[in-house]
């Protein structure tokens, strides 16, 4: 009979350790729940509770200042484009646009340079009669222009290149206003209309005669102009 | 039965016990409960912290991205923006798109994941020729206007490979899967197929690799990748947007 005081002694044992567990998890949980509710009520009344609010209002603080600077940073982004003259050349389609701001004016049809290439007899100078892609300002503009045909004009037309600048004018080619936006290059008025739309020119953007005026009009040393 | 009753007889304790053991799971049911409930009212504020974190998160990227951009728009020259998380490709000027082209594929290597960077070009490298056509002198003005009505300059006549070269061995390279106007589906297949694999190749020989410390490659459509080529000025800035 070994079994019998054996298994007396284990329930007596288990029973009290039953109790002792039960009144030990009492006591945590009226613990944990009575420092949480606690914190809670008082606040700063407990350490952590405390570094707990005080990271949320930090949070708060950052997220507002963040909110903050990404405003400062859209509204800086939206006076980029406001306001003044632009002119947008879109090569692909020949369209011209005149813009205000955001705000289109006046859009038309344009010639864009014809990609092909020109060399003299001697091969030493080349040209490349593209129209260049990017960002350009107005340099002047005139009225009645006279073009100063340069020395590719007149290696395209086999003649003789003249050694006198008064030989090269031509006048009443390039419509009844001329835009210049560097390195040679003009906005500029044409005779041949139908060509409008077709990538023809040596370079220049060709407009016509309705388009140029509205371009003339609004255009001022230093518009932007952007050619894509 | 009589071992059985008998088996209890001898194991006084063991009712108690079972009894014990049962009041023990119910309280320990409670306490759980207890602790639960205690955790659950602080709910209310780690959903708050959580939500500001977040909001912190989207913030903070939107800061990163507006900055980069800024950086760029601010110079009235044109840049490329390729927003990779929407998986698109843009040229803009001051913060407006002029064009938008959608990228079908994309692969980065190299570089560590960051919301918004930006990158300089410096020289682009097409894979294929651009045929011109040239002017004969003393042809003169009509016959050259003759040939170009002809035979068009535009973007069809653009590359549709090609490097964009940047600064501190970085490289945004251009790639065109077969357009849709090819004939048939078979075809766009095998053209696609053959230019992705061409690409593996050059990456597996290591040319590519090689010569850039890190770099992007995305797939347009052939008139998308023309297009694009068309458009880009002399030297811009590229703004890439990630999803980090």
């Amino acid at each position: 009979m070994t079994g019998r005081p054996h298994s007396h002694s284990t329930g007596k044992s288990a029973r009290a350790s039953g109790i002792a567990i039960l009144c030990l998890l009492c006591l945590v949980a009226q613990g944990c729940s009575g420092s949480k509710s606690r914190g809670r009520d008082a606040g700063a009344g407990s350490g952590a509770a405390a570094a707990h609010s005080g990271d949320l209002a930090a949070l708060r603080a950052q997220s507002r200042a963040l909110e903050t600077k990404v405003k400062k940073l859209e509204a800086a982004q939206g006076r980029l484009s406001s306001g003044g003259p632009r002119i947008l050349v879109d090569t692909s389609s020949s369209k011209i646009r005149l813009m205000s701001g955001s705000r289109l004016v006046a859009e038309g049809v344009c010639s864009t340079g014809n990609g092909m290439e020109l060399s003299d007899s001697t091969g030493k100078r080349a040209w490349t009669f593209d129209t260049p892609r990017g960002y350009f300002r107005v340099l002047g503009k005139v009225a009645n222009p006279v073009w100063y045909r340069p020395d590719w004009s007149f290696i395209e037309e086999g003649e003789p290149i003249p050694k006198n600048r008064a030989e090269r004018a031509e006048a009443n080619v390039l419509g009844d206003y001329a835009i210049s936006f560097g390195n040679g290059f003009f906005i500029h008025g044409t005779l041949y209309t139908r060509l409008l739309g077709a990538n023809v020119t040596h370079g220049c953007i060709r407009v016509d005669d309705d388009m140029l005026k509205k371009l003339y009009a609004a255009a001022q040393p230093g518009t932007p102009i952007w050619i894509y | 039965m009589k071992n059985a009753k008998q088996a209890a007889d001898e194991w006084p304790g063991s009712r108690p016990a079972a009894a014990s053991g049962l009041v023990l799971c119910l309280v320990l049911c409670f306490c759980v409960g207890t602790f639960c409930r205690g955790r659950g009212g602080d709910s209310s504020g780690s959903t708050e912290e959580q939500q500001l974190r977040q909001k912190i998160a989207a913030l903070t990227r939107q800061e990163q991205v507006l900055t980069a951009e800024l950086s760029l728009a601010r110079s009235p020259a044109p840049y490329l923006a390729l927003d990779l998380a929407n998986r698109k490709v843009e040229l803009k000027i001051q913060g407006q798109s002029l064009r938008s082209f959608a990228i079908a594929e994309f692969e980065k290597t190299g570089g560590s994941p960051v919301a918004a960077q930006t990158w300089v070009e410096t020289e682009i490298k097409p894979l294929q020729l651009t045929p011109r056509a040239k002017v004969v002198p003393g042809s003169g003005e009509s016959t050259t206007s003759s040939i170009a009505t002809k035979d068009p300059w535009g973007p069809h006549r653009m590359p549709m490979d090609y490097d964009v070269i940047c600064k501190d061995g970085r490289a945004l390279e251009i790639r065109s899967l077969a357009s849709g106007k090819s004939r048939s589906r078979f075809a766009r297949w095998v053209v696609s197929g053959y230019r992705q694999t061409r690409d593996w190749a050059r990456d597996l020989l290591g040319r590519r690799s090689s010569s850039y410390r890190e770099f992007i490659e995305i797939w347009l459509s052939e008139d998308d990748a023309k297009l694009l080529f068309w458009s880009l000025p002399k030297q811009f800035g590229i703004l890439i947007l990630e999803n980090s």
